[in-house]
């Protein structure tokens, strides 16, 4: 892994929980994608995670 | 991290073993070489190693990698071995697929190489093509590939969506063309399907199962039915054959009342008697001796005289056999037609909308009865009215059911549809942004990347090419397209021009150059070693001078910088102290041939072969010493005649003689001409004010004049003057020779004084030596 590679892991995934497409407990993504072993399934558990955690919080707030 | 050696074995043009050793205190090679010697072989085997590039073979089309090894060796020969002060590497070729394995395998040195190819293809090559070769530099592969990743997963959702909006739309599709075709009841579809989904259809389907259950019992009893039929078909032909032999019968006896039926009955009796014998010595009736084939002859002869009436007794026993077993067959199917009618019966009496229960009133519900054959019989046309009534019903209520089944499962279908689709949809927005972020981020940083080198680039351009209003150059990505690198510069009034439509093509060269030293240094944290394969071509020597001392200035950045070279003036430029040869390991290849390989030959300086020629009585040599020396003794001239900017009678290709060059230092500047000596401090650079020696150069230019001659007369003609000449007077022309040199020389370096910083006075590089004045008086 160069350094190039995780400077901008790192930064896109700060970003990317910042902008809520993911969730603030994924942990290790950042060394995934510098190191390019993140695969599509990967991808989609993620995406999938981070749904049910929004629908999760919204009923919690609604109740 | 220092490079102490190169080993490469049967490695391109290395057919043999060659080992290059680096030298510790230096950290830039140059290897001079003309073309076909080897200098690319050595750049591509540290390529190979320290990359996943081949080097100079990537510039070509085919890319064949059993290319690396040497013509007619095998892979197992191929090695590349660097050893470093830290670590020795090596790489060796696979004995099958022509893969290099490299031990060890990671952690390589981080090695940089560039070819004059790159250079061609970085500046006039296409945007995507520059991008590619920019990638090697600012390396973001494992960012790209989670980005390609993250595109499969879109275009995977992409499909998914695809595919279930479609099943979606067939869904409504056909819930419309329903209700169509139900002529549109409610007057809206939504409506109509929520009523109709609403509906229990539990009792219609239970009557569609009892009438399936009746339809099928009558259909099973049908067949009961046909199979009877057929068997009292064929007892009826029995019955009657059997008659039809009786009568026959009759017939016979009325026409011979003689015949005596009973008695051919005894003679087949005993006729089966005596067959079954084995021995008889009498007969059974009457017990008169008499032997077994007699009796039968006997027995034979009178059944024959009764062949009729045997013929006719036979016949009417085979009829009532066949007669009798129809008639059981017949029997045995009254149990199993009762079953299938009773059952009928049962179940079709539980249809109250129809009249099987006073059409099937008489049917008796006991197995063994021949009765409800008759009855069935009786009832069969009402009851067949009756079935096809029910079929008819059963139609319509069949065609409710499936109506409602079918509305009900394309509702369902389309509440689950639009749920998926929902949920693909949200995993698809997800995921766009998230590549969004990662594209963006990715590039931002690239882009940043480009503008932080962006001065480096400016200055170093500006270096080799001062006051040309040339420079400015910008490197930014297209974000329009994708990998897209684009370069603009300014070019005299002009800004923000492409430069690949006005510069030269020594000017994009050297852009290029400087592009990829910037992008080099900019990974190297003195780590990198810098490889620059042949990338200067024909520049005039003021331009070599700068790129060479540019190359020098950027080279504590590195951990090693090797040269390589056909460009003959420079190596001239370091073989004659025009550039800092000191701070150079300096290397040769020659003469390469199969056979031999690659051949290392150490080039010696100039002023170097001079004090050898004078070191030892026994290495002297008149012709070469004078010759040397006055072609060494030339390019100081030259240097100070450039500076000085002393008068010369303009020629072609300004080969100025060495009598031209020396007599046209003036009077007036030989008066003031003096170097000045700087004391070196404890911390090893060189004091700014004070000298340890001030030297006027015209007493030994003086000498030098006294004995010019001898260049001619002994180092470049065959005169009988030039045999007149002392081996004396040739030292000391040497001598002098050397005397000047030394005093222009930076003994730090080996570069003369031609830098201008204070205004006043030339001085080395490493501020060693000032040479005054500035300008001719």
């Amino acid at each position: 892994m160069t350094d190039n590679n995780r400077m901008v892991a790192l930064e896109i995934v700060k970003q990317l929980k910042a902008e809520k497409l993911i969730s603030d407990k994924e942990i290790n993504l950042e060394s995934k994608i510098a190191n390019g072993i993140i695969r599509e399934s990967d991808w989609k558990l993620i995406f999938e995670q981070q749904i049910r955690d929004t629908e999760k919080q919204t009923k919690n707030e609604t109740e | 991290m220092k490079l102490s050696s190169l080993h490469i074995n049967a490695f391109r043009g290395a057919t043999k073993p060659i080992t290059l050793n680096f030298s510790q205190d230096k950290n830039i090679s140059l290897i001079y070489a003309e073309n076909g010697n080897g200098k690319s072989s050595i750049a591509d085997a540290l390529v190979c190693l320290c990359t996943d590039g081949a080097g100079s073979l990537d510039d070509k089309s085919n890319k064949d990698y059993s290319f690396l090894k040497s013509l007619g060796a095998n892979n197992s020969d191929l090695l590349v071995e660097l050893e470093t002060d830290t670590q020795t590497y090596k790489a060796t070729l696979s004995a099958n697929s022509n893969k290099i394995i490299k031990v060890p395998s990671n952690d390589l040195p981080k090695l940089k190489a560039l070819r004059r190819a790159q250079i061609t293809s970085f500046i006039e090559d296409t945007p995507s093509a520059r991008y590619k070769v920019l990638s090697s530099f600012i390396d973001l592969s494992n960012i790209q590939k989670s980005e390609a990743e993250l595109k499969k997963l879109i275009a995977s959702l992409d499909r998914e969506l695809g595919q279930n909006g479609k099943s979606l739309s067939d869904a409504k599709n056909t819930l419309t063309e329903i209700w169509n075709k139900e002529g549109n009841p409610m007057g809206n579809l939504n409506d109509w399907v929520q009523s109709e989904i609403k509906k229990d259809n539990s009792k219609l389907s239970k009557e569609l199962q009892e009438n399936i259950s009746v339809l099928q019992s009558w259909s099973s009893l049908q067949t009961v039915v046909s199979s009877i039929k057929a068997e009292i078909a064929k007892y009826g032909i029995a019955k009657n054959n059997f008659s039809e032999s009786e009568k026959q019968f009759k017939e016979y006896q009325l026409k011979n009342p003689n015949a005596e039926s009973d008695l051919l009955s005894v003679l087949n009796e005993a006729k089966k008697f005596l067959i079954a014998k084995v021995e008889v010595d009498r007969c059974p009736v009457c017990e008169k001796d008499n032997e077994k084939q007699q009796l039968l002859q006997n027995v034979d002869g009178r059944i024959a005289k009764m062949q009729e009436l045997n013929k006719l007794t036979q016949l009417i026993n085979s009829a009532k056999t066949e007669r009798d077993k129809l008639y059981n067959r017949l029997q045995g199917q009254i149990e199993p037609f009762n079953l299938q009618l009773i059952g009928f019966k049962t179940s079709a009496i539980k249809l109250s909308d129809f009249d099987f229960t006073d059409i099937l009133s008489k049917i008796l519900e006991t197995n063994v009865t021949k009765d409800n054959y008759k009855a069935f019989n009786d009832a069969y046309l009402p009851l067949n009215v009756e079935i096809e009534k029910l079929s008819k019903h059963n139609q319509t209520v069949n065609k409710s059911v499936v109506l409602h089944n079918s509305i009900k499962s394309n509702y369902q279908s389309i509440v689950k549809l639009t749920n998926k689709c929902s949920e693909i949809d949200n995993l698809l927005k997800q995921a766009t942004s998230s590549l969004e972020i990662l594209e963006d981020t990715r590039k931002k940083f690239i882009d940043s990347e480009l503008l932080s080198i962006s001065g480096d680039v400016e200055t170093m351009y500006q270096e080799i090419h001062p006051n040309e209003g040339l420079g400015n150059v910008k490197l930014f990505l297209n974000h329009t397209y994708q990998s897209s690198l684009n370069l603009s510069a300014n070019f005299h009034t002009k800004s923000d021009i492409t430069p690949q439509s006005v510069y030269s093509e020594s000017h994009l060269d050297t852009l290029g150059l400087c592009i990829f030293i910037a992008l080099a240094k900019k990974e190297s944290n003195k780590d990198v070693i810098l490889v620059l394969d042949d990338v200067v071509m024909s520049v005039d020597e003021r331009h070599l001078d700068r790129i060479v001392s540019l190359i020098h200035t950027e080279a504590k950045n590195f951990a090693h910088v090797l040269i390589s070279t056909h460009y003959r003036p420079w190596r001239e430029r370091y073989r004659n102290n025009r550039a800092p040869n000191f701070n150079i390991q300096f290397l040769e290849l020659r003469g390469w041939t199969m056979e031999r390989g690659i051949t290392i030959a150490k080039p010696q300086l100039v002023l170097d072969e001079i004090k050898y020629y004078l070191s030892s009585p026994e290495f002297f040599h008149r012709e070469n010493l004078s010759g040397a020396t006055g072609r060494f003794l030339e390019a100081i001239l030259d240097f100070l005649t450039f500076n000085f900017q002393s008068r010369l009678k303009r020629k072609p290709g300004n080969d100025y003689t060495l009598s031209e060059l020396l007599d046209c230092l003036s009077k007036e500047l030989l008066k003031v001409l003096k170097v000045h000596k700087m004391s070196l401090l404890i911390e090893g650079k060189y004091c700014n004010n004070n000298f340890d020696d001030e030297v006027y150069l015209k007493p030994v230019i003086d000498e030098v004049k006294n004995l010019k001659a001898i260049r001619n007369q002994v180092g470049a003609h065959f005169t009988f003057d030039g045999a007149l000449v002392s081996d004396n007077d040739i030292e000391n022309f040497a001598k002098s020779t050397i005397k000047l040199a030394e005093l222009l020389i930076c003994p730090e370096n080996g570069t003369l004084p031609d830098r201008n910083k204070s205004g006043s006075y030339w001085e080395t590089k490493s501020g060693s030596i000032r040479l005054f004045p500035l300008l001719e008086p």
